[in-house]
């Protein structure tokens, strides 16, 4: 396309003087953000298409061809009939525009995502038609914690969302994935079926989990994840061992148990064959006195040859829901990372705190695990666009998923109060509600 | 296995990157290049001549994450050739 020229982007200082008179009335704050807000590396208008466009650090805020039409799909996420709705990212104001047509709406509340894409938003296209409407509410996402609905995004804004948005854009995107999610669970669910009829006979013959209910209470648990930074816990949790109840993830137990530490449970969930990896080339025999936990899809082959203990337990996943009526086993909070049902075990088990160690949720030093946590050592991951602050506030690399699994994990941790939650790293995913505690405390 | 013809792959990765939903988008936007690699060897000279400075910019957006001129890209000046070449 040889009309794709793009021109080093103006700024209006009229256009930009007029919208943020408005937002400097209405929303002080906001408009104290957008004054201090620091120019983006790059900023160019778009010409020679249908439509007046503007690309920030690549990404074009929105279509070059039909605003309108895009603005129309995205509004239909809000249902005609609802009188409220949430809109994730400003753009080009295309959006809330669109959704203000509708005479029935009252009110709109839009969550600014990066206030320097706005700045530039301001200075090169006129907001003021919208942003003077009675009806709309701007709101900063560093100040949201959980998103609302209904709601519709502007795309482009969740690729510009600023550190401070990360979370709340993490939980727009997930949400926003979750009907591709439940399409690939479906798929995958059907050979999951087959496992679960597989495995019916240890479910049918083994304890229920809720045995180990309440069995340990007001006690400090480990919750160990296969992350990278597991291996820098090995030396404290080594020295308090006797005053820890450690729980490790399946991915976690080689690791530890290489490095002298077996955990007192073992929680498996994983269906996949792979799982069985984790089991071999370490010396099982001290595992006898270990509990595994499990939910019966797990590879078969596991459950065969631990030689402690099981213990069976459900999901509130609709795959466990013909077994729930069935037979009654306690469910475990499971939004797809084996980190879920671990940690609702140390809460069910009684734990006054729970420190997590190799809960990474992020490819820390370009490393997606810990040493030792598989055949093979380590794995070093390839170059993620996507990422979450870690503890230090710096941007480390991770992959969608992981991300969904540190958001539902945050939610989870948001219910628990009276729990005291902590990390041991600084180099891993921050998690919200959890303290960050020096290793030799 | 990704069962959709050229057109609806086309379709519906463009209202997957339109929304956000980012993973769909791809998703189907691999079934269309997919389709496309089976189907191009029919098109006419001109038509290929002319796709391939429209996907080297379509993989060069998906690479920077650009998703809006991705749905830009199909839906319009792709969409357009390719209902010339059919």
């Amino acid at each position: 396309m040889n009309q794709n020229m793009s021109e080093p982007g103006s700024f209006d200082q009229a256009i930009y003087t007029a919208n943020l008179a408005i937002v400097a009335q209405r929303w002080p704050d906001i408009h104290r953000q957008i004054v201090a807000a620091e120019i983006p590396r790059s900023v160019e208008l778009t010409h020679g298409f249908p439509c007046k466009s503007m690309v920030v650090d690549g990404i074009h805020l929105g279509s070059c061809f039909s605003r309108k039409a895009e603005a129309e799909l995205q509004a239909s996420l809000i249902p005609e009939e609802n009188d409220t709705a949430w809109v994730y990212g400003v753009g080009l104001g295309d959006l809330p525009r669109q959704l203000l047509k509708r005479s029935n709406l009252r009110s709109i509340q839009v969550v600014c995502l990066n206030f320097s894409v706005l700045r530039q938003s301001f200075g090169n296209f006129d907001h003021q038609d919208w942003l003077a409407d009675s009806r709309v509410n701007l709101l900063s996402g560093w100040a949201e914690h959980e998103i609302f609905f209904p709601f519709a995004a502007v795309p482009s804004c969740l690729q510009l969302a600023g550190e401070q948005a990360c979370h709340i854009r993490d939980l727009v995107q997930l949400e926003l994935a979750t009907p591709f999610l439940k399409e690939k669970n479906t798929e995958k669910n059907e050979n999951l079926k087959i496992r679960l009829e597989e495995n019916e006979r240890f479910l049918k013959q083994d304890p229920d989990v809720n045995e180990l209910f309440n069995t340990r209470c007001g006690q400090t648990f480990v919750v160990a994840g296969a992350g990278p930074t597991l291996s820098e816990q090995y030396a404290w949790i080594n020295a308090k061992r006797s005053e820890l109840v450690i729980i490790a993830v399946d991915a976690a137990f080689k690791p530890l148990a290489k490095a002298g530490i077996y955990p007192d449970i073992v929680v498996c969930i994983d269906s996949h064959e792979g799982l069985g990896s984790f089991f071999y080339d370490v010396d099982l025999d001290p595992a006898e006195h270990i509990p595994l936990v499990y939910f019966p899809q797990v590879f078969s082959d596991v459950l065969v040859s631990w030689p402690g203990k099981r213990f069976a337990a459900l999901s509130e996943h609709p795959i466990h829901s013909t077994l729930r009526e069935k037979y009654s086993r306690a469910t475990l909070y499971s939004s797809g990372s084996v980190i879920h049902p671990a940690v609702d075990l140390a809460v069910k088990m009684g734990a006054a705190e729970i420190i997590f160690a190799g809960a990474d949720f992020a490819f820390p030093k370009g490393q997606s695990h810990v040493e030792n946590f598989s055949v093979g050592g380590h794995e070093t991951t390839r170059t993620s666009p996507h990422w979450v602050l870690n503890w230090r506030g710096e941007k480390i690399q991770t992959i969608p998923n992981l991300r969904g699994y540190l958001r539902d994990l945050e939610r989870y941790i948001d219910t628990h109060p009276s729990i005291k939650f902590f990390n041991c790293s600084q180099e891993g995913a921050k998690i919200r509600g959890v303290l960050l505690r020096s290793q030799t405390n | 296995m990704n069962p959709l013809t050229l057109r609806q792959n086309l379709d519906a990765a463009v209202v997957a990157f339109r929304v956000g939903m980012e993973a769909s988008g791809s998703e189907r936007l691999a079934g269309f290049i997919d389709c496309l690699t089976r189907q191009i060897v029919m098109y006419p000279p001109q038509v290929i001549a002319e796709l391939q400075p429209l996907l080297n910019e379509l993989m060069a957006a998906q690479a920077r994450r650009d998703y809006t001129f991705v749905a830009d890209l199909l839906e319009y000046p792709l969409s357009t050739l390719l209902n010339q070449a059919t």
